[in-house]
């Protein structure tokens, strides 16, 4: 959703060609022999796997899902649905929306609404139906949708039905625009413009890279697609030292293939296959990162760097202006004035656990970063093959010097007869393929004064592990050693440290009830299990008597194996009827949230909360939650119009006073009525 | 398609070396310990007028070596510690049209200079024009501000079969292509002078059809509205007798891509001509829904082979589309049912080839980039379900054009037949006694389809064995070309067969394929091909000057086939400019013999027109170069006009 057009690189186009001819049915199962797994090209040298079926490669292979899969169209009827696309705002319709009628089971049907936001589908059967509609410059709409994002409805048409007031809303997306400039005034042209959003990531705010824009010729940009919500606005400067190049392995598997890859880059020439039938190569698709001095230079020689700025003008996100937008809104003058400041060299060495050199890419963060994303590092550099890295033009200051390696993931395709591997990442070109695919890991302090720092020594540590015994509630029966091998251990990282530069790590388990995480980074963790068989739920994991499902288990620098993960039949399940006021006609747009009641949990629970749920009530206002862990909740009811935030720690505060109280002890089912709260 | 060039006559040669004479000119790499006490310096300047320096521009020098400088607030840079050699300069900043030292224009190579141990050069002097800015708004079809919609510059461009078609600008410094804001805004700036098509592209919504909501099918749902309902509930008192047939279905259509000023066809688009520094606003498009079709057919195939092992693509001509390659709307694959039948549906208006073959190999879909460059997509086949039909023989093809606009196309038939093959062998012809390598297999061979515009097809297979035997297959008829190496590897000359062996020849017949493309008919392949390499290479080098001995830089030498049959061949068509010592090397040069010239000015794509060759003819000379020859010819320019 994002302008990325211009950071289009050779692994994208790639990305494209392999995306093409993926099945349909196969997506989002995990990669095979032969297949390929879509990455993306990570500045900082990490690159994570997309969700399948997203970004831009999923639109070409379209046919592979209508066509080599086809599905059985809806069945004829004599049911009808018409309506129209509308502004939510304004609630004028909104012309050339994409309407999408499905019915599950069946080919969707896909209608362009007319001018005057027009739709219709005939020939209908009965069914339940969902339709939404996207329209560029909207935030995607569906029937029964009454906020952003929020939950959808089905669409109930029986036997001959002709329902004629489908209306879908659509947000039209808020806008920053504004100018950058030098500190002369002078526009700053094809400058990246980065659009951070404030997010809930376990409970507390996190900043999440928006889209962003390049200044045109007057230095101006605009950003539209920005959702309703808080944001800050940021002009990021990084400074990048070395070599970027992506490592091609081929392995040969015909006599035949061709002589050298063209992906609309200058050919490059395929080197005959060693021993093992294998031909490693390098292809280089940037030049040698030479230092940026487009800020000039002090009279020592030394270069000046533009410092990333957020806007008005602040060092860091935190200190900046965090504008809250709502759906439509334009806000103009969101300006920069770049200003260069001197720099000095930091110079060093890298080495393995075992004291041996290493080439990898290593990333300068500031101490006050508050967790933000590449591109917000000040600068990245490559060490070489000795270890040796330096980065050229660094601002004074204190930093963090950073060096992560997490096991290579490869994109597979083919050229010919040629199979080919390829990693995206920032790496030596003399990079030999990494033989135990280590997860390594090296942090730091730094500081930057007014000289030059030669000597920083960095030594990288293994990742560590997790693991732990699993125990099955005496009453709950037993599990075969196939459903234990298909449950996965995961690490949830906390908080914005080096455990969230990482992101989250899974393992395995297997017959005989043990557990592992895979290596993780040092940090703050909370655990989870996946996988689990039907009717099976995580009452919990503990360590040492002390519980890290709630609370967080801190790694260091060594392998964690006595942890205790729990495992029970025993299912709550709270059930109840939202009672609503006498004058208000019922529908289903009522939210029920059931919440803890120790405030202490309202954060710092990992990517998803175990503890916190809410449920959309149905007509006759009946609402059942099931699976919440044992616990003492809090329960309330509210339209879900008015819930975009639920599960901000400030939006459960104001429930508190008119919540009830429920008392869910193990495998209890409980039944309790709740007042919806109107404000 | 002006043509800017003076032709300058170059008339006599002042000395002819001694032919065959092997001079060595030797480029071997610089040792760590070479001299960098070499310099250039110079001052970038705008074409304002008084000039302004321009402040911040980068300046690199390729050549001998790569250096790059930033220029300071008057405009002045300086690239310190080089190593003496050969060096080109060229200037960029963004949104200023990218230009070279001692160019003619920004699109022209640049004056080389000669720079010797601790000489320093002054006064490189680069002047860099303001691009020309292209703006406007996109409006969608109902007339409003159409946002995320990708607008794009395009120029036509001569391909490597010598048709021009529109391809993206390239360039340094400009921005192409930009997509809308939400006012439906682009800006396209940093543009060259020229020509340019300006093309909006909306997102795709994807291959599946989509219904248009027209005013009839809104009017036939409302009377619906009225009619008692028949069935269901509230169904009492019905007045139809029978249960009425499902309504029509609707027109289908999607959004398409269109051309300033509104036109989906470039060939009928208005280009929009700019100088140096124009700025053009109001460049605007609006959006078009067209209709859409559904292409039907059968694929025929011999007795034996089950359909459903045939993969089938819709590609649409390539210039008669969009500019986005990567756009989902181009490619569309369907499968084969067991009967053979195909369909596919929301197909645009347009003129497109379906590709069918069978066998586990990958299709290739090849684009025509801009200049001359191709892109080439490889659409990977999991063998899970060629291996289950178990197919052994020749891979079989099919191909069928057809043509879509807005109406349903359900009689394609494409008939499969086996692929034709080719076979040849290497061979290696030593002058420097180099020992043939011993196990051949690692030359690698393709035959390359000259495709008139575009389109899918399926690349022969071609395969050397350890004793040069070549063995092509599954070729289908057409015109090739063939391309041919060893696979060099980034550990050095030394572990590389091919740093020392080149490609000399590919005979097809009594053509060299290297030279001229040859055609496959369907009636049969050509009976063999015979690739030769030999151990040696040819050049051309010398000195211009002028009449009064004086090194002529500012001149571009022209290298081109005395044969008018080899013109389309571009490896014996070359060019260069001396450098500031008046010398010139040409290299790789096939034996033959050519005819050599002096110009003042060329842009590179004229090297592809013939008449342009034409003119050259009475003003150059004649050259042979023999196997192996290094030939040193200098000349002198004695009269211009």
């Amino acid at each position: 959703m994002t302008r990325e057009v211009t950071r289009v690189t050779l692994p994208t186009v790639l990305v494209l060609i392999a995306a093409a001819s993926l099945p349909a049915a196969r997506q989002g199962q995990p990669p095979q022999a032969g297949e390929m797994r879509v990455i993306e090209t990570g500045g900082g040298g990490r690159a994570s796997p997309l969700p399948p079926g997203s970004g831009p490669g999923a639109a070409i292979g379209g046919p592979a899902g209508g066509g080599l899969a086809p599905q059985a169209t809806i069945p004829a009827g004599t049911g009808l649905i018409m309506g129209t696309t509308l502004d939510a705002g304004s609630a004028r319709p909104v012309g050339g929306a994409l309407v999408t009628l499905r019915l599950p089971g069946a080919a969707p049907i896909r209608a362009l609404s007319d001018g005057q936001g027009r739709f219709v589908f005939r020939g209908l059967p009965a069914g339940s139906f969902t339709l939404d509609s996207t329209k560029p410059g909207y935030v995607d709409g569906a029937y029964g949708r009454a906020r952003p994002g929020g939950p959808s409805r089905a669409l109930a048409l029986s036997d001959g039905e002709r329902l004629a007031t489908a209306s879908i809303a659509l947000w039209k997306f808020a806008v920053v625009a504004g100018r950058v400039v030098d500190e002369r005034g002078d526009p700053m042209v094809g400058t990246t413009v980065q659009v951070i959003r404030m997010s809930l990531v376990g409970g507390n705010d996190r900043f999440v890279l928006g889209p962003s824009d390049a200044t045109d010729d007057r230095g101006m940009y605009r950003i539209g697609m920005l959702e309703p919500g808080n944001y800050v606005v940021a002009v990021p400067r990084s400074q990048q030292d070395g070599l970027r190049s992506i490592l091609v392995e081929t392995a040969r598997t015909g006599s035949g293939g061709p002589t050298s890859l063209a992906m609309g880059l200058p050919a490059v020439a395929l080197p005959p296959p060693d021993a093992n039938g294998q031909r490693p190569f390098v292809v280089n698709f940037g030049t040698d990162v030479k230092t940026d001095a487009s800020a000039g230079l002090d009279p020592d020689g030394r270069p000046r760097v533009y410092a990333t700025v957020f806007h008005p003008d602040a060092p860091t996100a935190s200190k900046a202006l965090s504008m809250t937008l709502t759906s439509g809104q334009v806000r103009s003058g969101v300006d920069f004035q770049m200003r260069s400041t001197s720099t000095r060299r930091v110079a060093g060495r890298v080495r393995m656990p075992d004291g041996q050199p290493i080439s990898l890419s290593l990333t300068l963060v500031p101490v006050d970063s508050d967790g933000m994303p590449s591109p917000f590092e000040t600068a990245t550099a490559l060490a070489d093959t000795t270890g040796a890295f330096t980065f050229a033009a660094v601002p004074e200051g204190q930093y963090l010097l950073r060096a992560v390696r997490v096991p290579r993931r490869f994109t597979s395709f083919s050229i010919g007869s040629d199979q080919l591997r390829m990693v995206s990442a920032l790496m030596a070109a003399s990079s030999a393929p990494d033989p135990g695919e280590l997860t390594l890991w090296a942090e730091q302090s730094v500081t930057v004064g007014s000289a030059d720092t030669e000597d920083v020594g960095l030594t990288l540590h293994n990742g560590n592990t997790v693991s732990g015994q699993v125990e099955l509630d005496a009453s709950s029966g037993r599990l075969t050693g196939d459903q234990m091998q298909r449950i996965s251990l995961t690490l949830e990282p906390l908080g914005s440290g080096l455990a969230a530069v990482g992101g989250p790590v899974s393992g395995h388990c297997d017959a005989s009830n043990r557990c592992v995480s895979g290596p993780a980074l040092p940090g703050p963790y909370v655990v989870r299990l996946s996988g689990l068989p039907q009717n099976w739920f995580f009452r919990g994991a503990s360590l040492d008597g002390r519980d890290v499902t709630d609370s967080p288990l801190d790694l260091e620098s060594s392998d964690l194996s006595r942890v205790t993960l729990t495992l029970t039949t025993k299912v709550t399940d709270l059930s109840g009827i939202v009672v609503r006021p006498m004058a208000s006609r019922a529908d289903d747009g009522d939210l029920v949230i059931a919440f803890p009641e120790d405030r202490g949990q309202w954060t710092g629970y990992g990517t998803s909360p175990r503890r916190l749920r809410a449920v959309r009530a149905d007509t006759r206002g009946a609402f059942s939650i099931t699976g919440l862990p044992a616990g003492r909740y809090l329960l309330a009811a509210v339209r879900d119009s008015s819930a975009s935030d639920w599960q901000r720690p400030a939006f459960l505060e104001t429930l508190v006073a008119d919540a009830v109280r429920v008392d869910l002890s193990e495998g209890a089912k409980v039944t309790q009525s709740v007042k919806l709260v109107t404000r | 398609m002006t043509r800017q060039t003076v032709l300058l006559i170059c008339a006599a040669a002042v000395s002819l070396a001694a032919g065959g004479q092997a001079g060595v000119r030797d480029a071997r790499p610089l040792a760590s310990s070479v001299a960098r006490t070499a310099e250039l310096t110079g001052t970038i300047l705008n074409d304002a007028s008084p000039a302004q320096p321009v402040n911040r521009a980068v300046v690199t020098v390729t050549g001998t070596e790569e250096a790059e400088a930033w220029t300071d607030e008057r405009g002045q840079f300086a690239i310190k510690g080089l190593p003496a050699g050969r060096y080109t300069l060229r200037a960029r900043k963004a949104g200023l049209v990218s230009t070279a030292y001692g160019a003619k224009r920004y699109d022209r190579p640049g004056t080389t200079i000669v720079l010797a141990d601790g000489q320093r050069v002054d006064r490189l002097n680069v002047v860099l024009s303001r691009g020309a800015v292209i703006s406007g708004t996109i409006t969608d079809q109902g007339g409003d501000p159409a946002f995320d919609v990708e607008v794009r510059a395009m120029q036509y461009r001569p391909q490597l079969n010598g048709e021009r078609t529109p391809a993206p600008v390239q360039t340094t410094g400009a921005s192409v292509s930009n997509r809308t804001d939400d006012q439906g805004e682009y800006r396209l700036y940093g543009l060259p002078p020229g020509d340019y098509l300006i093309v909006a592209t909306p997102r795709s919504l994807g291959p599946a059809e989509i219904r248009v909501s027209t005013d009839e099918e809104i009017r036939a749902a409302l009377a619906e509205m009225q009619r008692p309902v028949v069935g269901g509930r509230g169904g009492v008192g019905a007045t139809t007798p029978q249960t009425p047939a499902r309504p029509a279905a609707p027109p289908t259509g999607t959004l398409a891509a269109v051309y300033y000023p509104g036109t989906p066809s470039a060939s009928a688009a208005t280009a929009i001509n700019v100088s140096a520094g124009d700025e053009r606003s109001g460049i605007d498009v609006r959006l078009q829904v067209v209709r859409t079709a559904r292409v039907e057919g059968q694929v025929l195939t011999p007795g034996g082979v089950p359909p459903e092992s045939v993969q089938l693509m819709l590609v649409a001509n390539a210039s008669a589309t969009t500019p986005s390659l990567l756009s989902g709307a181009l490619m569309n694959r369907a499968t084969v049912a067991k009967d053979g039948h195909f369909s596919l549906s929301g197909i645009s208006p347009g003129q497109y080839l379906i590709s069918a073959r069978t066998g586990g190999g990958p299709m290739v879909m090849q684009f025509n980039g801009g200049g001359g460059g191709t892109a080439t997509m490889t659409s990977t086949v999991f063998h899970a379900d060629s291996s289950a039909s178990g197919q052994a023989g020749p891979p079989l093809w099919g191909q069928a054009d057809v043509v879509v606009d807005g109406q349903d196309v359900t009689d394609v038939v494409v008939t499969l037949q086996p692929g034709l093959t080719l076979s040849g062998r290497v061979v290696f012809s030593s002058r420097q006694g180099l020992a043939a390598p011993a196990d051949l297999s690692s030359v690698r061979v393709s035959m390359t389809p000259m495709v008139t515009s575009g389109g899918a097809f399926s690349p022969p297979q071609v395969t050397v064995d350890a004793a040069g035997r070549l063995t092509a297959t599954g070729i289908t008829p057409g015109r090739y070309r063939i391309f041919g190496g060893f696979l060099a590897g980034r550990s050095g000359a030394a572990s590389t067969p091919g740093a020392a062996w080149n490609l000399l020849s590919a005979m097809v017949g009594d053509r060299d394929a290297l030279d001229v493309a040859f055609d496959v008919l369907a009636s049969g392949a050509p009976s063999e091909a015979v690739l030769t390499f030999t151990d040696v290479t040819q050049e051309i080098s010398g000195r211009l000057q002028d009449a009064s001995g004086v090194a002529a830089p500012d001149y571009t030498v022209v290298v081109f086939p005395a044969e008018r049959g080899l013109w389309e061949s571009m490896r014996r068509i070359k060019s260069t400019r001396p450098g500031t010592d008046g010398r010139f090397t040409i290299t790789d040069l096939p034996p033959g013999t050519y005819r050599i010239a002096a110009l003042t000015d060329m842009a590179a794509s004229d090297l592809n027109d013939p008449s342009f060759l034409d003119g050259l003819v009475g003003a150059s000379l004649p050259v042979t170069l023999a196997l192996g020859e290094k030939k040193i010819q200098d000349f002198s320019i004695t009269s211009g006009r």
